[in-house]
């Protein structure tokens, strides 16, 4: 979508034939462009709350929330988070967890506090997929207190830095072989997995800073294994009570050193955005050519029906970049429009 | 016995997890206690009670919304504790040995007293409480009266003050009840398993009822925490059956309500989230007051148990002579 909306900001832009703008600028416009419309969409979608609230919207295509609702889910994503510092000599934990760097909202945050079978030891199937789609337990180990739904994950590489190296169990295919949801080997070789179970996930509450100290010394309501909290600090979390994140896993890893490993914390956040970049191969008369190919290559992660919208704000930008009071204006009066008619 | 193997092509079971297997039930897997799950069906917990209001109550279409859930545990279990006060009649019984200081120490979980008794000889006695003053604080006075302090300016205090020293010897008077006796009736003291009697000099006007039992009497001191018992209860068994909040300590997975109490649970969240919230509409507040009152009123008849077997049961009663 990208080489399209750039060309039609040119298109715009260049009746006078004075209008160019470089790769390097548009791909600065379009970054802030998709931010805007990025952002834009939480207001629309508390807005079109606030309108169903009072009775005024509709159902199936007239679910503008539920459209909203899809497009920002585009942007969803869960991650295991890791303690830190995620190295920890045995017997230390800490209740500290890094957030991941790329986060513009937590959405929620689980931790499974019921392990079904910890730190089992096996080897990836030998590819192709869907091979690979299914673990083999070892011989200690058997699935009869495995459930399908139970969440696994790789702890070998997890704790190569993937925190995303979990799946979940589809179905038991025979007392020693599951069916998990995705590949999840880092390669071949022993590897270490734990199954979590999936029937008892708990909600760590986020609450205030200002709260904190009257919520640890409450009666009634200090933070427990059912209920624990967590407060924000900078890119690291802390959650209390500090015993839910007592050390649940010694990782023996091959090396030879024991690894500690909290319980299973898993995050659901809206990420930014990846910012776009036109990129081109070659300048053809005067002209850079659009080159997909390149490896830095990033198209606008927002749907289609952005398409309008990311034009007018980049021709907004633009207009102010040459002093074209008449595209900046246009730009403007067209965001209002737009806002009029949603509203 | 071993579970079967419940290999299954279903991708989510977890809809299913208030529900136990009868094996968990009756066995609890063959893990110690083997009884823990016994009647749970009767009852739901804090943890399910939070999370269905939260999933169901709390939200961008609901009456609340944005609501804390620390909040929310917060009246949960104020409405928990006040049904165990009255509503739940969940009645905890602990037997315990007086000591020779004639004290009963209240259970830790203990907020109010229902029946005291003392058992004796196979026999279930329940005993009444003196409302009389039977223990007191002392404090220690020089040759001149004046109070004695320590270092810290605190005042001086013995170890029992003379109306405890009277009630635990036994040389506070008290009713003698014995129709077969020509003592019946008179005060006197009781020492060592043995009563005595002043001689019969003047007359005597009226009976205190309060304290006229031939069975131990007993005062609870809340501040101090104990039952105080008058001397006759020394090495004897009592029972005390009590009320508790049903905050089990502290431990909130044992935190339950009766089934029959779930609606109420939920109503009473919402009323008391709405009456302290800013803002919200007075109908709604009024709403939810009348819906959680009558919610309360429904379960308090229901846990009652008044259906025909037992109305029949008290009516066969009619017909008994009373000799």
């Amino acid at each position: 979508m990208i080489n399209e909306v750039r060309n039609a900001v040119l298109a715009f832009l260049n009746k006078n034939n004075y209008g160019y703008i470089t790769p390097q600028d548009f791909n600065l416009y379009a970054k802030q462009a998709q931010l805007d419309v990025f952002e834009d969409m939480f207001y629309e979608y508390n807005y079109q709350i606030n309108k169903e609230n009072a009775r005024q919207s509709g159902t199936g295509y007239a679910d503008i929330k539920k459209g909203i609702e899809e497009v920002i889910d585009i942007f969803s994503q869960e991650v295991i988070l890791t303690s830190s510092p995620q190295t920890l000599s045995t017997g230390n934990y800490t209740n500290l967890y890094s957030l991941p760097a790329d986060y513009y909202l937590i959405n929620r945050i689980n931790y499974r506090p019921k392990i079904v079978i910890q730190t089992g030891l096996t080897v990836p199937p030998a590819p192709p997929p869907p091979v690979n789609f299914r673990v083999e337990l070892n011989p200690a180990q058997n699935t009869q207190g495995v459930s399908p739904g139970d969440f696994i994950i790789n702890i070998s590489s997890l704790l190569g830095g993937n925190t995303q190296a979990y799946a979940y169990v589809m179905s038991k295919l025979s007392n020693q072989v599951l069916s998990i949801s995705k590949d999840f080997f880092q390669g071949p070789g022993i590897e270490a997995y734990s199954i979590y179970s999936n029937q008892y996930v708990v909600d760590i509450e986020r609450i205030h800073q200002n709260r904190l100290a009257r919520l640890l010394s409450s009666n009634l309501t200090a933070p427990s294994f059912d209920f624990p909290v967590y407060v924000v600090n900078g890119n690291t979390i802390n959650i209390y009570p500090v015993t839910t994140t007592q050390i649940t896993q010694q990782i023996n890893t091959f090396a030879g050193s024991v690894q500690n490993y909290g319980p299973l914390v898993t995050c659901q956040y809206i990420r930014y955005p990846q910012d776009p970049k036109w990129t081109f191969s070659l300048i053809s008369g005067g002209e850079p050519v659009f080159d997909q190919s390149q490896v830095d290559y990033q198209d606008f992660e927002l749907p289609k029906d952005s398409y309008a919208d990311l034009i007018i704000r980049i021709l907004q930008y633009a207009g102010v970049s040459i002093r074209e009071i008449d595209v900046a204006n246009y730009a403007t009066t067209e965001i209002q429009t737009n806002n009029q008619e949603e509203a | 016995m071993a579970i079967p193997n419940q290999t299954s092509t279903s991708q989510w079971t977890q809809a299913d997890k208030s529900y136990i297997s009868q094996y968990t039930y009756y066995e609890n897997d063959g893990v110690v206690p083997t009884n823990a799950n016994w009647g749970s069906y009767q009852y739901v917990s804090l943890r399910d009670i939070v999370n269905n209001f939260m999933l169901i109550y709390n939200g961008n279409h609901s009456i609340i919304n944005n609501e804390e859930r620390y909040k929310v545990i917060f009246h949960a279990k104020r409405g928990i504790q006040e049904l165990n006060y009255d509503a739940f009649k969940e009645i905890k019984v602990l037997e315990m040995t007086v000591d020779s200081a004639l004290r009963f120490v209240l259970p830790s979980d203990y907020v109010n007293w229902v029946r005291i008794s003392l058992y004796k000889d196979g026999w279930l006695r329940p005993l009444t409480e003196n409302i009389q003053v039977g223990s007191a604080l002392a404090y220690l006075k020089d040759n001149d009266n004046n109070i004695l302090f320590d270092e810290e300016g605190k005042a001086l205090s013995p170890e029992y003050s003379n109306l405890d020293i009277d009630r635990i010897k036994g040389s506070k008077k008290s009713i003698y009840l014995n129709e077969g006796s020509q003592f019946n009736n008179e005060e006197g003291y009781y020492w060592e398993g043995r009563w005595f009697f002043d001689y019969a000099i003047g007359a005597r006007y009226g009976l205190n009822t309060e304290t006229a039992n031939s069975n131990p009497t007993f005062t609870i001191d809340k501040r101090n925490g104990v039952i105080n018992f008058n001397s006759t209860m020394s090495g004897e068994k009592c029972i005390l059956e009590y009320v508790s909040d049903g905050m089990e300590n502290g431990n909130e997975s044992e935190i339950m309500v009766n089934k029959l109490f779930e609606d109420y649970i939920y109503a009473y969240l919402k009323f008391a989230i709405l009456n302290s919230k800013q803002g919200a509409q007075e109908y709604l507040v009024s709403r939810t007051r009348k819906e959680k009152t009558a919610l309360l009123r429904n379960a308090k008849i229901r846990i009652s148990n008044i259906h025909p077997g037992r109305l029949l049961m008290n009516l066969r009663g009619r017909d008994k002579w009373i000799k």
